[in-house]
């Protein structure tokens, strides 16, 4: 039936399946496969079926650890089925590490054994590193835009402030006034009780300046040495001078001071500007400033108005 | 027609289980949750066909996966937040566990496969997808989260020689 007597039809036999051997064990072994399928083994369509099948494996795993992950395997079972599970496990990966690059660190990886372990410890390190410098970048800006000794803003940043208020009143005009305050005779206070005193009277009277009933949209700056200035937006020079003004200086005056056992009091002069419509921020700083000037001039611990000029 | 329904769903129908079964608590075997669901797929088939079957089941899922959603799922607009809500819950209720292969919410497009599937793990090797169910309850889920209507499609299943269930959402 087959052409052959048995002797030789043995021995085809065994030359077909020595051909299906090296076939299978070139695609499991070579890193190229030149084999080509006689006539013969063709005719075996389940042979054909699971060398296509075996060949289509093949390349996949090969894609998969180049690390592409975009093949797809269309054959069904067991090797197939746990390729396919690998493949989407480590699609999910590189989806969750995409996640933590923009910054959700709240992804765990639970499928990877000893690696998992090692991928969340280094997300949970990464997530208290950028806490971290987070709080420090946090805390150098806050260095960097308040005065060390008082806690209030420094001259720059207050200006600063102070430009971005303006800004804001010149697209919706609204009223704004300034208050420049220097406390009175403070070289007399350093002279008479040190340096150390006039710290404490500094740190006292901003301390007074928080509790004086400013608003939050309100803000201080130091300007310098004794020097301080306050921005009281959408308020009129009335209210600014009349009532703010008087409310801090009235309070200092009447608040003790106490530094190493003794006891004093210190007075601050205050100079009020409102904001006009062609106003810089050195111009209003320059008006309030001269009204200062007058107030101390005036004989201190008194309110005067750029009116009073 | 409405007015006249003896089924809508209602929370309420699940009852107290807790309180209900001090002694069996709040599980039974899956087999038995597959039991009531494919003796259902057999004889709505009967009745109804095929395809109607998995329209019937598609809807049923989708309507579970709105429920669900309103029900066990915190209300967020945050992407992250809300898949990995969904992962706990899915784990903690034994339904699945739910990993994101793909978003794009830009183009309205997700992949995402479900491993250790409540409907189909374990199952025989059939010539067909057949989480119908899941993919209405991940377009009931997606539908209620970004308030668009989606397409949901099993591209791999358990049936189909796999070992996890792959489905690609889309907007419609």
């Amino acid at each position: 039936m087959t052409g052959f007597d048995k002797p030789e039809y043995i021995e085809q036999c065994d030359l077909l399946m020595k051909e299906a051997v090296n076939l299978l064990s070139e695609i499991m072994t070579a890193k190229t496969i030149y084999f080509d399928i006689s006539d013969r083994l063709k005719e075996n369509i389940e042979f054909v079926e699971l060398r296509d099948t075996l060949l289509d494996v093949r390349e996949f795993i090969m894609a998969l650890a180049d690390g592409d992950l975009s093949r797809t395997l269309n054959h069904r079972g067991y090797i197939p089925g746990v390729l396919k599970g690998l493949q989407a496990s480590l699609r999910h990966l590189t989806w969750q590490t995409a996640m933590i690059a923009t910054g959700d660190f709240s992804q765990r990886v639970d499928f990877m054994g000893e690696f998992s372990e090692s991928f969340n410890k280094m997300v949970i390190q990464l997530d208290e590193t950028m806490q971290s410098l987070r709080l420090h970048e946090k805390e150098l800006e806050r260095l960097a835009h308040t005065d060390h000794l008082t806690g209030v803003n420094n001259r720059r940043y207050f200006i600063e402030l102070l430009e971005l208020e303006l800004e804001r009143c010149r697209r919706y005009p609204k009223s704004l006034s300034l208050l420049m305050l220097d406390i009175d005779h403070f070289k007399t206070v350093n002279d008479t009780y040190g340096h150390g005193a006039g710290d404490e009277a500094l740190k006292s009277f901003v301390a007074m300046l928080n509790n004086s009933g400013l608003r939050n949209s309100d803000f201080a700056g130091r300007m310098g040495g004794e020097e301080f200035a306050v921005t009281l937006p959408e308020t009129e020079m009335e209210i600014a001078s009349g009532v703010v003004a008087e409310r801090i200086r009235n309070s200092l005056e009447k608040r003790a001071i106490i530094y190493n056992g003794t006891r004093f009091f210190v007075t601050v002069s205050i100079g009020v500007a409102e904001l006009r419509k062609e106003d810089s921020v050195q111009s209003i700083l320059h008006r309030a400033d001269q009204a200062l000037y007058r107030a101390k001039t005036s004989g201190r611990n008194r309110v005067c108005t750029e009116q009073d000029l | 027609m409405d007015d006249e329904r003896k089924y809508r769903f209602s929370w309420d129908l699940i009852g107290n289980i807790a309180e209900a079964r001090p002694n069996l608590g709040i599980y039974a075997r899956l087999e038995i949750y597959r039991l009531m669901q494919y003796s259902f797929r057999d004889v709505i088939e009967r009745h109804v066909g095929t395809e109607e079957t998995d329209t019937i089941f598609f809807e049923a899922g989708k309507l579970a996966g709105v429920e669900f959603y309103r029900r066990m799922l915190r209300p967020s607009d945050n992407l992250n937040d809300f898949i990995r809500q969904l992962q706990d819950v899915m784990k903690e209720m034994g339904i699945g566990i739910l990993r994101v292969e793909q978003s794009d919410p830009g183009k309205g497009e997700f992949v995402l496969t479900v491993s250790e599937d409540l409907d189909c793990s374990g199952l025989p090797e059939l010539d067909h997808e057949i989480c119908t169910y899941d993919e209405g309850f991940i377009a009931g889920l997606l539908e209620s989260f970004t308030g668009k209507k989606f397409d949901v499609r099993e591209i791999d299943c358990w049936c189909t020689g796999d070992r996890t269930c792959r489905f690609l959402a889309r907007v419609a």
